[in-house]
C-alpha cells in the first residue's frame, strides 16, 4: 500500500534521512518506533506529501504522493500538533475538510462528535491538547481515508480516551480495511495494536518486520550456565544476579534453545519479550542511550 | 469542492475570505471614503477643481496605502507558510501546489480588488448622478483605479515573494521594507555617490531637478509613481490612459508572482525546518540587505547631524562613502546573523565577503565620480544629429537646420564649461531656469540634458552664458517662431492687469476679444520683424505683463499657460495692450 524506497533528505548540515525504506501492507497496522531524532516525522511529512524528498521515492499503490491531490485524497494525517484555523470551532473545520474530501461522511461525524462529548460550535482556541486530538480524529475519521497516518496519535490523551480512540481505529480496520501508519514513543500502547513495526535510528530504518515475526526473531533466556556460552552466539545483551544469566539473543527461539541445551545448563528458561524490549536491545546495539527513553 | 480543472480551490479561497473579514471591513472603509465619499463631497459642493486635485493626491498618496495593504493581504494569504502547524497542514491536503498557491494569491488579491470595486463603482454611480463632466470625471475615476490596482499588483507581487522565499515572517517583512521603502532610499544615497555624474542628466537624477533630496525622494520618486509618470503623457495638460504604466506593471507582478510560483513549488514546506526557501539565496539577500540598511543608516545620521538634509551637495563624496561604509559594517554582520540565525558570523571568509562589498562601492563610485563613460562631458556630434528639441522658460521648439543645431550645440558647450559657475550659483528659489536641450540623433536615439541656471547670477561665466541665451533666443527667426508657437491652438488670452493700474474695483485680468487677440498677435510679430519684441524670459527689473493663454484639451477643458510680456515702449504691441487697458501713461 504505501511504499517508501531509498528516501533521502538533507536539512541543511543535518542529514534527517539516509536511504530509509519501509514498506506498510494493505490493512496493517504499522508502528513506527525510534527514538527522539531517528526521522519518524520526516518519513512520515514525506508520506504525506510536505516534504519533497532529495532522493528516493514514496508511493501509494505505486502513485508517487508529493504534488498528487489523487494519491494525498486517500489519506488522512494527523500530525502530533494539531492545526486549526484562528477562531474557528469544529463545525468550521468541518466544513473546510468536507469541502476537500468528497467522500466526507457528515454522519459519522455527527456521531463521532456525540461519542468524544464535543461541543461543535465552541471555540476550538480554547480545546485542550487532549480535546484538540479528538476533534482532529473526528475529522480524519470522518474523510472516510483508505489511509490513516498518525504521529504520536494519542499523546496528550487520558487513559480512558486513548483506549476509545484505539479501538475507533481499529474498528475502521476491521470494518474497511482501513490501513494505518502510526508513529509513537509509547511502545507499549503499539505493541497492543500494531501488526507490523518498523524501527528507525539516525534517518536510517533500522529494522522492519511483523511484530510477530520479530517476536519469534528475539528471546530472552534465564539460566545458570556452568560451562559458558557458544562464542557465536548472537548475544544482544548479557547480565546476571550471581549465577543466574539473563540473555537477550537473536534468532528463532528453538534453534537457540537447542545450541544452549548443548551446553548443559543447570537450569534454563526462555521468555517472551514484550516489544519495548525488542525496542530497546535493538537500539542498544547500535550504541542507543536507550535509559533516556524507558516509558 | 474541488475544481480539478482550474488552478483554484473554492474551498480554500472562501476559507482564506472568510478569514480575511478584518482586512477586508479595514480596506472597504477607506476606499469607501476615497471612492465615494470624496465625489459625493464634489456633487454637493459642485467643486471640480477639488475634484480634480482629490484624484492627484490619491495618485501620489496611494503609494503609502496600496503598500501597507499589499503586505496585510499577502501576509494574510501566506502566513501559514511561517508556522510549522499550518504549512505541515496546508501541505498535506489533497491539493497541488499550484492550486494551493494559485488560491491564496487569488484570495489576498481579492481581498482588495472586492473593496475596490465596490467602491469604484459606488463612485461611478455618483459621478453620473452629478450630470455635468460625466465623462471627464469617469475617465479620471477610472484610470485612477487602475492605476491603484496596478501598484497594488506589484506591490502584492513583491509581498507575495517576500512572504515565499523568507520562512520567517521577520525576514518576510524585512525583505518587503527594503524592496519597497528602503530602495528609493539607497537610489538616493546612489544618487548621492554619482553625483559628479548627474549633472545634466535628468535620467539619473532623483527628485523633480533636485539633485540631493533624500527626504522629498523617499515620498516622491516612489518607484511606480515614476513609472507611472514617466509613462503618463501630458499634453496640453490632459491625462492619457496609462497603458504603457499597466502593461509595465503587470509584466513586473506577472514576473514575480512567477519566480515566487517556482519558489513555492520546490521548497515550501521546509521552510519551517530552513528558515528560507533557498539556502544558496542568503549570499545575495545578505548584500542586498546591508546595501539597503547601509544607507538607511547613513541616512539616518545625516538626519541627525547633518543640518539639512535636503541638500547634502555640500557634504564631501570622501566623508560620505567613508560613513556609508562604516554603517554597512555593523549591518552586514547583523544579517548575516539574522539569515544564518547564529552569532558566529566573525569568520575570515565574512570579512572577505564584506571586502568584496566595500571594493563594489568603491568602484562603483570612482567610475562615476571620474566621468569614466564621458557622459557629463558628450555633445552629440552635428552630424549625428537629426533634431533638436531646446525648452527654456516657455520657449519649447525644435530646429532640425545646421545652423540651429550648431548653435545649440555650443550652447550646450557652454553650459559643460561653466559647470562650476552654475553648480555655485544655484538657487532653489528665486530666478532659476532649467533649460532642457533634447538631441534626437539619426539612429533614433535621443540625449536629453537638463541644467539650473540662475539668470541673476552675479558669477561673469553665468552672466555670459546667461547672454548667450538672450541673444540667441532674441532673433527675429526665433521670437516669430516663439508666437507661432504660444499662439497655435490658442482660444482664449487673459491679460493680467499690473497692480498700480488697478482700482480696488477692477479685475485683476482682462480677458481679450478675438478681435484683439488677433490683433495682438499681428503686432507682436509685426515688433519681432521689426527687432522691437521682448516677450521673453523672466526678469526682475521693471514690471512685467503677465499674459495667460488658454488652449483647449481633449477632455474639453481649458489649460493655460503664462507667458511673461515685458513691452518696449516703442512696440506696436505696447500700444494695443495699453489700448485694450484703457491707459493712457506708460505700464510702468
Amino acid at each position: 500500500m504505501i511504499r517508501v524506497e531509498n528516501l533521502s533528505k538533507r536539512f541543511e548540515k543535518v542529514q534527517a534521512l539516509d536511504a530509509c525504506s519501509l514498506h506498510v501492507p494493505k490493512g496493517s497496522v504499522y508502528g513506527l518506533l525510534g527514538p527522539n531524532g531517528a526521522g519518524k516525522s520526516t518519513v512520515i511529512r514525506h508520506i504525506t506529501g510536505i516534504y519533497q524528498a532529495d532522493a528516493g521515492q514514496v508511493l501509494i499503490d505505486g502513485a508517487p504522493v508529493y504534488d498528487n491531490p489523487a494519491a494525498k485524497a486517500r489519506f488522512a494525517y494527523i500530525p502530533d500538533e494539531i492545526f486549526h484555523f484562528h477562531s474557528s470551532n469544529l463545525r468550521d473545520m468541518m466544513k473546510f475538510t468536507r469541502g476537500l474530501y468528497p467522500g466526507f461522511d457528515s454522519a459519522l461525524y455527527e456521531e463521532l462528535v456525540q461519542l468524544f462529548g464535543l461541543d461543535p460550535k465552541a471555540n476550538l482556541r480554547g480545546f485542550s491538547k487532549g480535546m484538540l486530538k479528538q476533534a482532529a480524529f473526528i475529522l480524519a475519521i470522518s474523510s472516510r481515508p483508505e489511509i490513516l497516518i498518525l504521529d504520536e496519535p494519542v499523546d496528550g490523551l487520558d487513559p480512558v480516551m486513548r483506549r476509545q480512540v484505539w479501538s475507533l481505529i481499529l474498528r475502521e480496520v476491521a470494518q474497511r480495511q482501513v490501513t494505518v501508519l502510526v508513529s509513537s514513543h509509547n511502545l507499549r500502547e503499539l505493541e497492543d495494536v500494531c501488526d507490523h513495526v518498523g524501527i528507525m535510528h539516525k534517518g536510517k530504518m533500522l529494522l522492519q518486520r511483523s511484530l510477530s515475526e520479530m517476536q519469534e526473531n528475539i528471546v530472552k533466556v534465564q539460566g545458570v550456565f556452568p560451562e559458558g556460552l557458544p562464542h557465536d552466539l548472537p548475544v544482544l545483551h548479557r547480565s546476571n544476579v550471581g549465577k543466574i544469566e539473563t540473555l537477550i539473543l537473536r534468532g528463532e527461539p528453538k534453534i537457540i534453545e537447542q545450541r544452549l541445551e548443548e551446553t548443559k545448563p543447570v537450569f534454563m528458561e526462555l521468555m517472551p519479550l514484550n516489544l519495548e524490549e525488542i525496542f530497546i536491545y535493538e537500539l542498544g546495539g547500535v550504541n542507543y542511550d536507550f535509559k533516556s527513553i524507558l516509558l | 469542492m474541488t475544481l480539478r480543472a482550474s488552478c483554484f480551490n473554492r474551498t480554500v479561497i472562501c476559507k482564506n475570505l472568510a478569514r480575511l473579514w478584518p482586512a477586508l471591513v479595514l480596506f472597504g472603509a477607506g476606499m469607501l471614503y476615497l471612492w465615494v465619499l470624496i465625489p459625493i463631497k464634489d456633487v454637493v459642493g459642485e467643486a471640480y477643481n477639488s475634484y480634480y486635485y482629490a484624484y492627484e493626491n490619491i495618485i501620489y498618496q496611494a503609494p503609502i496605502m496600496t503598500v501597507a495593504a499589499a503586505l496585510c493581504c499577502a501576509g494574510y494569504a501566506f502566513d501559514f507558510l511561517h508556522k510549522k502547524k499550518s504549512c505541515h497542514y496546508f501541505h498535506s491536503l489533497p491539493l497541488n501546489r499550484k492550486t494551493l498557491f494559485c488560491s491564496a494569491f487569488l484570495s489576498g488579491l481579492l481581498v482588495f480588488l472586492l473593496p475596490l470595486l465596490f467602491s469604484a463603482l459606488s463612485g461611478t454611480l455618483l459621478i453620473t448622478l452629478r450630470m455635468t463632466r460625466v465623462l471627464f470625471l469617469l475617465r479620471l475615476h477610472w484610470e485612477c483605479m487602475a492605476y491603484i490596482l496596478c501598484q497594488f499588483l506589484v506591490f502584492y507581487a513583491i509581498a507575495v515573494l517576500s512572504m515565499v522565499l523568507c520562512g520567517r515572517n521577520l525576514h518576510s517583512i524585512l525583505t518587503y521594507l527594503c524592496l519597497n521603502f528602503l530602495v528609493p532610499v539607497v537610489c538616493t544615497l546612489l544618487s548621492a555617490l554619482v553625483a559628479p555624474c548627474t549633472y545634466g542628466i535628468e535620467e539619473l537624477v532623483l527628485g523633480d531637478g533636485e539633485r540631493f533630496a533624500p527626504i522629498l525622494v523617499w515620498f516622491e520618486v516612489e518607484p511606480f509613481t515614476r513609472i507611472y509618470d514617466s509613462c503618463r503623457v501630458s499634453t496640453s495638460g490632459v491625462w492619457k490612459l496609462p497603458w504603457i504604466y499597466t502593461g509595465i506593471c503587470v509584466l513586473c507582478g506577472g514576473l514575480l508572482v512567477w519566480l515566487s510560483y517556482r519558489i513555492f513549488r520546490r521548497a515550501m514546506a521546509e521552510h519551517a525546518e530552513q528558515g528560507i526557501a533557498i539556502p544558496s539565496f542568503h549570499g545575495p539577500l545578505s548584500y542586498f540587505l546591508t546595501l539597503v540598511l547601509g544607507c538607511a543608516l547613513t541616512m539616518i545620521l545625516l538626519l541627525t547631524f547633518h543640518s539639512n538634509v535636503i541638500d547634502i551637495s555640500d557634504l564631501n563624496l570622501t566623508v560620505l562613502v567613508t560613513v556609508m561604509l562604516l554603517c554597512s559594517l555593523p549591518c552586514f554582520f547583523l544579517m548575516e546573523m539574522l539569515l544564518k540565525r547564529t552569532k558566529k558570523v566573525f569568520t575570515l571568509r565574512n570579512v572577505g565577503r564584506f571586502g568584496c562589498y566595500v571594493a563594489f562601492i568603491l568602484i562603483f563610485v570612482l567610475c562615476f565620480s571620474t566621468d569614466l563613460f564621458g557622459i557629463v562631458r558628450r555633445v552629440p556630434e552635428a552630424e549625428k544629429v537629426e533634431s533638436v528639441q531646446i525648452s527654456f522658460a516657455t520657449r519649447d521648439y525644435s530646429v532640425e537646420d545646421a545652423e540651429n543645431i550648431e548653435a545649440i550645440r555650443s550652447l550646450h558647450q557652454q553650459f559643460i564649461d561653466a559647470r562650476d559657475a552654475l553648480e555655485e550659483e544655484e538657487e532653489p528659489f528665486g530666478a532659476l531656469f532649467n533649460p532642457r536641450i533634447t538631441y534626437t540623433l539619426k539612429n533614433g536615439r535621443t540625449v536629453e540634458r537638463y541644467y539650473a541656471m540662475n539668470l541673476n547670477s552675479k558669477n561673469p561665466e553665468v552672466k555670459a552664458l546667461s547672454e548667450n541665451i538672450r541673444a540667441y533666443f532674441s532673433t527675429t527667426e526665433s521670437n516669430l517662431r516663439y508666437i507661432d508657437e504660444m499662439m497655435k491652438d490658442m482660444v482664449n488670452v487673459e491679460l493680467y492687469i499690473p497692480y498700480h493700474f488697478r482700482t480696488p474695483f477692477s479685475e485683476s485680468s482682462k480677458t481679450l476679444t478675438a478681435k484683439q487677440r488677433i490683433s495682438l498677435v499681428e503686432a507682436m510679430k509685426s515688433d519681432a520683424r521689426a527687432g522691437n519684441f521682448s516677450l521673453f524670459l523672466y526678469s526682475p527689473e521693471g514690471e512685467a505683463l503677465e499674459l495667460r493663454i488658454g488652449k483647449i484639451s481633449k477632455y474639453d477643458d481649458i489649460g493655460y499657460w503664462t507667458h511673461i510680456y515685458i513691452p518696449k515702449e516703442s512696440s506696436t504691441a505696447y500700444a494695443l495692450v495699453r489700448g485694450i487697458l484703457g491707459v493712457s501713461g506708460s505700464l510702468e
